[in-house]
């Protein structure tokens, strides 16, 4: 069902890309090359298109030039959009993950202990410090880190992906460079994460097998660490599968902020300078990441839970 | 807090709250009263009213009066054009002349302050209220229409939650040089998901109603049946949800300002000072940052956290 | 057979004098509410001896489950035992701490739950769960334990132990979870059980298997158990004595035997005449006493039955009667002004009720 679910979400982006090159101002050729209109490349691109031909046969070709991870050519940069978005992934990627890592880290023990003592002094700090996080700007987050981590005292790098100049980098000096960006990205993520730990914590504490296994002899912690993780990381994953787009969204400032070249740097540059083919390849990009990110936590949802094994609930 | 979530949805969505929520309008009482009691909904104080007279509400509502007085009456007492450039004063910390100091062309930061508050909660308001209004009718057609029809409507609604906003929104800002008016449709096409879904869940509670089934076999019109029951049943879910979405669509425009895809300059808006702010962070111009930082992270917090206590009243008038 | 006729095969254990595995010494459960602390459970002393079945019987709301929860150690949040104590054979367990009591729950006392449905861990196989008892009570390595779990699956009558231990809670029936929660209850050999509502959930025939496996653990680990109900129906199935609570008091308390013969609360009565005689309503809600029990108080003037009470008199309103003797022996009562010992005709429609 889900598998449907995500064919709809990738058919709407294509069909969204598509539709947009078509009604770009000017026309598509006009909006693709930009300022590097000449006649003989815009007769090569009509022809790769194949604007002469009926829309339906024009959709099919673009679908099938994706399909072949062919996203067309960047003429503001002269360059492939494929060969572009391969050199910003791995570093979006690698911020992703470990805001993502950050985040979890946070936000299941946090929500945890709130759980565990609702309604107390520190649930309600962590409660409102949640609040006020989840409506902070991510760039005013990030520009009070570099001014105070960065500019005030020189302690994290303001910005990219490693010293200038150099291109051999380290995974220590990934790591370093990412560190702040990533952390910035993980408190907004888990202002909401830890909300969503919180309540499913709550709910699942409630349940009555959570008192048989008290019954049993368990303490509190034993039964929270045998039922309570893996039965409130249930609803958890299915919401932060959910969370996905908000991440990526999140992505794009923190990587605008931090001049960190990723995929939201390579769209916002490509969108200051309108390099079509590189914004509609970001976007395929980006809701095949939102596709793969429900599918895998569809997988862990099945791994979790075996009443879903078996076709219950 | 989570406005947007899916959370909200399955809360809202919660039968017991839908029928608690419910005011019966004088036009129906003619059939309701062949049912049994147990099927008359009861007759309760309006939520609304009951919400804005918590005192939590309230501080909500005394923030945006405030950042309403400083946006629009503001201008008025504070004379200094927020266009006006001076390279004589450029990157003034705050002093008596430039209580917010200025910016990277010597403009006096407090007047743009002004003038980019007036463009978030126009953007901010008019998005959300247009996103509802596109919510409704989608949510009611999806609803009322029930079967195929339905599934296919609300398949789109969870595709587009799929796809990220602000994505969308850089796309739609490259592809469409934005003004104010275009900002607004732009936002409100990400914005009515939400309501289309509380309506489409009100719609489907609504239509399982006996009262309801009965005025429909008298002859009632579902566009009827939407004015009279579904729409004064649902409109406090809409108008807490609608809170929520201006919250983010105020955060979505300060986005779009900030990376430049906003409105064009030279007009202000408190992403595109924090912007400056950010290239002038070496220069250590720190009332670039934080003054539109605060307002935006202020603007935000009051709309999400009347939304929430409003929210919570209705909770508590449930019980 | 009828019920009377099947308690003549359980010997006499239930004297006062017996050893007791487990005693309420005045107990009292009060919760934190705004407008003082109700009296959830009020001045409940029990007593029940080795390889003895006390029955706990009364309506939602009247303190039993709050009993159990309070002999387990697992009040709600909020709840707190205010005065009195517990004491499992001979030690007082009530003031223990937290990490102490984790070393007596599953070990010295199981627990059997109402709902087998929603008792165990839909997201763990069976046999790893039960297991979880002897994981934390002894140093048993997981492939014995595994052994002693498809042992224990086994002596509760479970076919195929070895695969249930493997399921997980949805594959299995209402029936055979609840006896794995009675398998996980007994595994490490506890000396007493507590059945709260054990088969409430269950159909009529699946009923009858849990109580008779239930006594049949009595029978042959001398196991004594506390079996909380409100079908008076499962009580006369299983159990040698019965104690009567209403509003979170004890009203009365004897021997079955005596009870039926001799019940004299009012509240007893009405229960007991409340069961229904037609076999065909059998399966409806068993309680046809005007009103409803009261709601917890901080402070009772008088009797807690009095508004609902066919036998009410001034001055059950004005103070809150004692537990006393009453008109057998071992038969204490809360009552002052007592039904006159069933006539006949009462009895013999009683145990067709609750005969089926």
């Amino acid at each position: 069902m889900r598998l449907g679910q995500a064919c709809v979400v990738l058919l709407i982006v294509s069909v969204l890309t598509f539709l947009l090159v078509r009604m770009l101002p000017g026309g598509p050729v006009q909006a693709l090359l930009g300022t590097h209109n000449t006649p003989g490349a815009a007769a090569a691109l009509e022809q790769k298109l194949g604007l002469d031909k009926p829309l339906a046969v024009q959709f099919l070709t673009w679908i099938g030039s994706l399909l072949r991870a062919d996203l067309g050519f960047s003429y503001v940069r002269q360059s492939s959009v494929t060969s572009l978005i391969a050199a910003s992934l791995p570093n979006s990627l690698l911020l992703g993950v470990m805001a993502f890592v950050m985040a979890l880290l946070v936000a299941i023990p946090l929500g945890v202990y709130q759980a565990l003592h609702p309604n107390s002094w520190s649930d309600f700090a962590a409660t409102t410090a949640a609040f006020v996080l989840y409506s902070m700007p991510i760039f005013f987050i990030g520009a009070l880190a570099i001014l105070y981590l960065s500019v005030y005292h020189p302690v994290f790098p303001p910005g990219g992906v490693g010293p200038a100049g150099v291109t051999d980098l380290s995974w220590a000096t990934r790591l370093y460079y990412a560190f702040m960006p990533a952390t910035v990205l993980a408190l907004v993520q888990l202002a909401v994460w830890s909300r969503y730990v919180r309540s499913s914590m709550l709910d699942t504490l409630a349940k009555d097998y959570v008192r048989t296994s008290r019954a049993q002899g368990l303490s509190m912690g034993q039964t929270v660490r045998r039922h309570g993780l893996r039965n409130a990381s249930v609803p958890v994953i299915q919401l932060i599968g959910l969370s996905l787009p908000a991440l990526i969204g999140g992505v794009v400032v923190v990587e605008s902020v931090f001049n960190y070249p990723g995929m939201g740097y390579l769209l916002w540059q490509a969108a200051i300078q309108y390099d079509f083919p590189v914004i509609l390849g970001v976007t395929v990009i980006a809701g095949l990441a939102v596709v793969l990110g429900t599918l895998l936590a569809d997988l862990l949802h099945l791994m979790v839970d075996p009443r879903v094994r078996d076709g219950i609930g | 807090m989570e406005s947007g979530s899916p959370q909200d949805d399955g809360l809202l969505v919660d039968p017991v709250r839908a029928e608690v929520i419910h005011v019966p309008t004088e036009g129906e009482s003619g059939p309701a009263a062949l049912l049994p009691e147990s099927v008359e909904p009861e007759r309760s104080p309006s939520p609304m009213a009951v919400a804005l007279r918590h005192p939590a509400a309230r501080v909500g509502l005394v923030v945006i009066a405030a950042l309403v007085v400083f946006s629009y009456i503001g201008p008025l007492i504070w004379s200094a054009s927020p266009n006006d450039t001076d390279l004589l004063v450029i990157l003034q910390p705050p002093s008596s002349v430039h209580p917010f100091g200025t910016d990277d062309v010597g403009r006096d930061v407090l007047a743009r302050m002004m003038v980019g508050g007036q463009v978030s909660l126009n953007i901010g308001v008019a998005a959300a209220a247009l996103g509802c209004a596109i919510g409704v009718v989608y949510g009611a057609i999806s609803g009322f229409a029930g079967g195929r029809l339905d599934s296919v409507m609300m398949r789109f609604v969870d595709g587009m939650l799929a796809i990220p906003v602000l994505v969308l929104l850089i796309v739609l800002a490259a592809a469409f040089r934005p003004n104010q008016l275009l900002l607004i449709l732009v936002i409100s096409l990400t914005s009515w998901l939400i309501p289309a879904r509380l309506i489409r869940a009100g719609t489907l509670s609504m239509k399982s109603q006996d009262f309801i089934k009965a005025s429909q076999a008298m002859g009632s019109t579902s566009t009827r049946t939407l004015r009279r029951h579904v729409l004064p049943n649902s409109v406090g879910i809409i108008v807490v949800n609608a809170t929520f979405q201006v919250a983010d669509a105020i955060l979505l425009v300060a986005y779009l300002s900030f990376l430049g895809l906003g409105i064009p300059p030279p007009t202000a808006t408190w992403g595109g000072i924090m912007s400056t702010g950010i290239s002038y962070i070496n220069e250590q111009a720190w009332w670039l940052i934080y003054f539109p930082g605060l307002a935006i992270l202020l603007a935000v917090v009051a709309f999400n956290y009347l939304g929430d206590t409003v929210r919570d009243a209705y909770d508590v008038t449930a019980r | 057979m009828s019920p009377l006729d099947e308690m003549k095969s359980v010997p006499d254990v239930s004297s006062p004098e017996t050893e007791g595995v487990l005693e309420l010494r005045s107990l009292r459960v009060t919760d934190s509410h705004p407008a003082g602390a109700r009296r959830l459970v009020d001045d409940v002393s029990l007593r029940v001896g080795q390889g003895e079945i006390l029955g706990i019987v009364g309506e939602s709301g009247c303190g039993k489950s709050m009993t159990a929860m309070a002999i387990m150690g697992l009040l709600p949040k909020g709840c707190a035992i205010t005065s009195g104590s517990i004491l499992l054979g001979g030690r007082n367990i009530s003031a223990l701490q937290p990490s102490e009591y984790n070393r007596i729950r599953g070990k010295e006392i199981g627990m059997v739950f109402q709902d087998p449905m929603s008792s165990l861990d839909p997201t763990q196989r069976v046999g790893l769960q039960v297991a979880d008892s002897l994981r934390v009570h002894t140093d048993t390595k997981s492939r014995a334990a595994r052994v002693r779990v498809v042992e224990t699956l086994e002596s509760v009558g479970l076919p195929e132990p070895a695969k249930v231990a493997d399921s997980y809670p949805h594959q299995l029936s209402g029936g055979m979870r609840q006896r794995v929660m009675v398998a996980m209850a007994i595994l490490c050999g506890p000396r007493l059980l507590i059945c709260d509502e054990p088969t409430t959930a269950l159909d009529v025939t699946v009923q009858k298997q849990v109580l008779d496996l239930l006594r049949g653990i009595r029978d042959s680990f001398g196991t004594s158990i506390v079996l909380i109900t409100h079908d008076f129906g499962v009580m006369a199935r299983v159990a040698d004595r019965v104690a009567v609570m209403y509003a979170g008091q004890l009203v009365e308390e004897a021997p079955m035997g005596d009870f039926y013969r001799s019940r004299a609360h009012p509240y007893s009565d009405a229960l007991l005449r409340a069961v229904p005689t037609l076999h065909g309503t059998r399966s409806a809600r068993l309680w046809a006493i005007p009103g409803t029990p009261p709601t917890p108080a901080a402070h009772r003037e008088g009797c807690g039955f009095a508004d609902r009470c066919v036998n009410v008199r001034a001055d059950c309103l004005n103070a809150v009667p004692a537990l006393a003797k009453g008109p057998s022996p071992h038969h204490r009562l809360r009552c002052l002004h007592p039904v006159e010992p069933a006539d006949g005709a009462s009895t013999s429609s009683t145990e067709q009720g609750v005969g089926q």
